[in-house]
């Protein structure tokens, strides 16, 4: 508990520096560009992780991917990508549990600041990875992005897709976005993260 | 030209006959017919077992239908690589059993390590197809090829992805390396990603081996290219003579009675003795004084005859081609009546890992051994019943889900990993009739079960999922049934509880009253209550009951089964 109540005072303070350094929300008319190398990291555990590492190679990124990486291995990247997602197999896998999980996650996310990395945060898996471990890991980490990239409807459009596949259908992520001024962008399929990632990195395709 | 060529033209149109016309019914969670109704873990499988039944099949050409279709949309669960036993109780009176249980390879020794849970060290010689061709050449009425059409049409044409299944194919991704396994990636992941809810997941590979066993019988896979494929895979952990020598086996089914219910279940190398000896040991008790499911009292009793009957398993069943097994013993009145005076109904037995096993050799003579072992964690559950009255209950099983994680290349399918569930040879336990050895069944907890009720008329066809719940499960259903008279959804629906000297606590499902939980620790039970309601850990009863004549079938709550029978 008092672990807990530790890593909520860290988090709120990691969140006003992220705050401060000055976001740009969706309605603002700069969007940010990411630059690269990027680190693509998972926290929770999840195989999101590893779908964002065949994206971003899809997306002709110049990227790094770990499942659980080092605070080391952030130097000489400019962006960190953390793929929220818990997974109790994957948990278990690692060899850890969701509390030492998001003590690491600060832990990396810290770093990254230090290092003065752009972040974004990314939930591909839809509503199947949604729960009471990937909420924690998504209420703790999100807030702490620059951009949020989450497979799951907007809350003002229809969701066409299937009902299991949103993960946004209580508008968490929104929610999260809106309150703490961070742009967001939602897709419907996985796939579509693809064209995402070549936006936010501004990466020249052939089409 | 073997058996099944002979009827292969008639088959294949009789094929076209059957899709074409057919009418099975849709799948439901709870379906009702009077002409017969199929139970399994998808909607799909339960449907392509309703065909069948339409196009006047019996119920073992529907189970095997269904059998197969499940290896189908349940890749991970089930599948040709993997095993099972199935109980038929006929309407002419027969109860038997088809014991197509795995097979350790003819290499192991004593001395090997059974400690692998991955890669081809883990499996055993797989019996699906044995079984089911044996089933459908004894008990069946229609070709392989009339019941093996809408599995080839599913894995051919395709289906949708389904939440339960995209779950699986999350775990499967990350075992994979995200999908680039050039063996499992083109199959599943064909764009390097887990796919979309609703995408229609076809397996050609899968469609070749089933249409292939359609045409050429159970040769093909045990001599024939699919043998020589699997040989290969497999890496000199098997070889082609393994593969010959399998056979499914017929068995007499285990007979036991309770409440003047007749419980047809399987025989030794699997549960069905537990669930034998628990029932037994109850008909000691009058469960029906008690309020039902949430009444601790009565879950005190039969957690502790659960924990009574779980603690003989170990040192009394091993593969019956190898050991002698003290059944009737186990079995007997008077067995049942000693172990039931050892439960008090104030106070727990305790602490529970080290409960003993109780000593039946003095109801029969029959000498024993002393063991340890394992359980498979991941199957699946089909029940059928036809209009005539003749019945299947089958559990399969990949032992974990997506078993060993070797799908053999070209043909779709994921091997077993059964192999762990014998136990490494330990000089301190000399005797173990678990241990490993050549051509050895391992020990695992299925219990596929049929009850007939007192005008011997089948009542209830039941089973589950669920690794070492799936006795309590089993149990739990049927006295929520006749104890507590409940519907049968409302008996699966039902909090369940596990209670087995592996466990040394009593596990229950979200659900329960505090109440009860409360008294129960007061009774001295160490109680693990932290899963949620309805929670797949608890299994996937898929069942059907006989109400006044009309099939009700339900389809597991826990795990999105599904029930269909024919309109």
């Amino acid at each position: 508990m008092k672990k807990r109540l530790v890593w909520i005072l860290i988090v709120a303070v990691i969140a006003f520096a992220g705050v401060t350094v000055g976001q740009e929300t969706e309605d603002s008319v700069d969007p940010i560009v990411f630059e690269q190398p990027v680190l693509i990291a998972s926290i929770g555990q999840s195989a999101g992780a590893q779908q964002a590492r065949i994206l971003a190679m899809k997306a002709g990124l110049d990227f790094t991917f770990e499942q659980r990486p080092t605070v080391d291995m952030l130097d000489g990247n400019a962006t960190l990508i953390v793929v929220l997602g818990a997974s109790s197999k994957g948990l278990g896998a690692a060899g850890v549990d969701m509390d030492g999980e998001i003590a690491w996650g600060i832990e990396l996310i810290t770093r990254a600041r230090e290092l003065e990395m752009e972040i974004i945060a990314m939930h591909i898996e839809g509503g199947a990875r949604r729960g009471p471990s990937s909420d924690l890991a998504t209420t703790t980490f999100a807030l702490l992005a620059d951009h949020i990239v989450v497979k799951g409807g907007d809350p003002e459009v229809e969701w066409t897709e299937a009902e299991e596949a949103n993960g946004n259908a209580d508008g968490l992520f929104t929610t999260i976005a809106t309150e703490n001024e961070i742009t967001i962008t939602y897709i419907a399929r996985t796939l579509d993260a693809v064209e995402v990632l070549q936006q936010l990195f501004v990466v020249e395709t052939s089409d | 030209m073997n058996s099944y060529s002979g009827k292969r033209l008639m088959g294949l149109l009789l094929t076209l006959v059957v899709t074409a016309f057919s009418i099975g019914g849709i799948a439901e969670q709870v379906a009702t017919s009077t002409e017969g109704m199929v139970a399994s873990a998808h909607d799909l499988a339960s449907e392509a077992g309703a065909e069948i039944l339409a196009a006047g099949g019996n119920a073992v050409d529907a189970a095997v239908a269904t059998a197969f279709a499940i290896t189908v949309v349940e890749p991970n669960a089930s599948g040709i690589g993997g095993e099972g036993y199935m109980v038929i109780s006929l309407a002419d009176g027969r109860d038997l059993a088809i014991d197509y249980r795995s097979w350790s390879p003819g290499h192991v020794t004593l001395y090997s390590d059974t400690s692998t849970r991955v890669g081809p060290e883990s499996t055993c010689i797989p019996g699906v197809v044995a079984g089911l061709t044996l089933a459908l050449e004894e008990y069946g009425t229609m070709t392989l090829a009339e019941v093996m059409a809408p599995a080839i049409r599913l894995a051919s044409e395709g289906f949708p992805l389904d939440d339960v299944l995209f779950s699986r194919l999350s775990d499967l991704y990350g075992y994979t390396d995200a999908g680039t396994d050039p063996i499992v990636g083109p199959v599943y992941f064909p764009d390097g990603l887990i796919p979309e809810i609703g995408t229609i997941i076809v397996n050609k590979d899968l469609a070749y081996a089933l249409t292939l066993i359609s045409q050429q019988g159970p040769d093909v896979f045990y001599r024939g290219e699919i043998a020589d494929a699997i040989v290969e895979a497999m890496d000199g952990w098997y070889t082609s003579a393994d593969l010959q020598r399998y056979q499914a086996v017929d068995r007499e089914a285990l007979i036991s009675e309770y409440r003047g219910y007749e419980i047809i279940g399987t025989p030794p190398v699997v549960a069905g003795i537990v669930v034998a000896e628990t029932l037994n040991i109850l008909d000691n008790f009058d469960l029906s004084v008690y309020t039902g499911w949430d009444d601790p009292a009565a879950i005190h009793l039969i957690a502790e005859a659960l924990l009574l009957a779980s603690a003989d398993r170990k040192p009394y069943v091993g593969d019956p081609d190898f050991y002698d097994i003290p059944l009737e013993g186990l079995l007997s009145e008077e067995y049942a009546a000693e172990r039931a005076a050892l439960i008090d109904p104030t106070q727990a037995m305790g602490p529970k890992k080290e409960i003993p096993a109780g000593n039946p050799t003095p109801y029969i003579g029959v000498p024993v051994g002393v063991a340890g072992g394992e359980e498979s964690p991941s199957t699946t559950q089909i029940s059928v019943l036809d209009a005539d009255g003749n019945a299947v209950s089958i559990t399969q099983t990949l032992s974990s889900f997506w078993g060993s994680r070797d799908m053999i290349p070209g043909y779709g399918f994921f091997m077993n990993n059964e192999f762990h569930n014998l136990n490494s040879y330990n000089p301190d336990n000399p005797d173990d009739v678990n241990v490993v050895g050549p051509y050895k069944r391992p020990r695992t907890v299925i219990a596929p079960t049929i009850v007939r009720d007192l005008n011997d008329e089948v009542f209830l066809v039941v089973g589950t999922p669920g690794a070492g719940r799936i006795p309590s499960s089993v149990v739990g259903t049927i006295i929520n049934v006749i104890d507590f008279g409940m519907t049968l959804e409302d008996a699966i629906k039902a909090p369940k509880f596990c209670s087995r000297v592996a466990y040394g606590e009593l596990r229950m499902e979200g659900g329960y009253s505090e109440a009860t939980i409360e008294a129960l620790e007061a009774l001295g039970h160490t109680v693990k209550a932290t899963y949620g309601e309805l929670d797949l850990y608890f299994g996937g009863i898929n069942a059907i009951i006989v109400e006044d004549g009309v099939m009700v079938g339900v389809g597991s709550f826990r795990r999105s089964g599904g029930a269909a029978g024919p309109e």
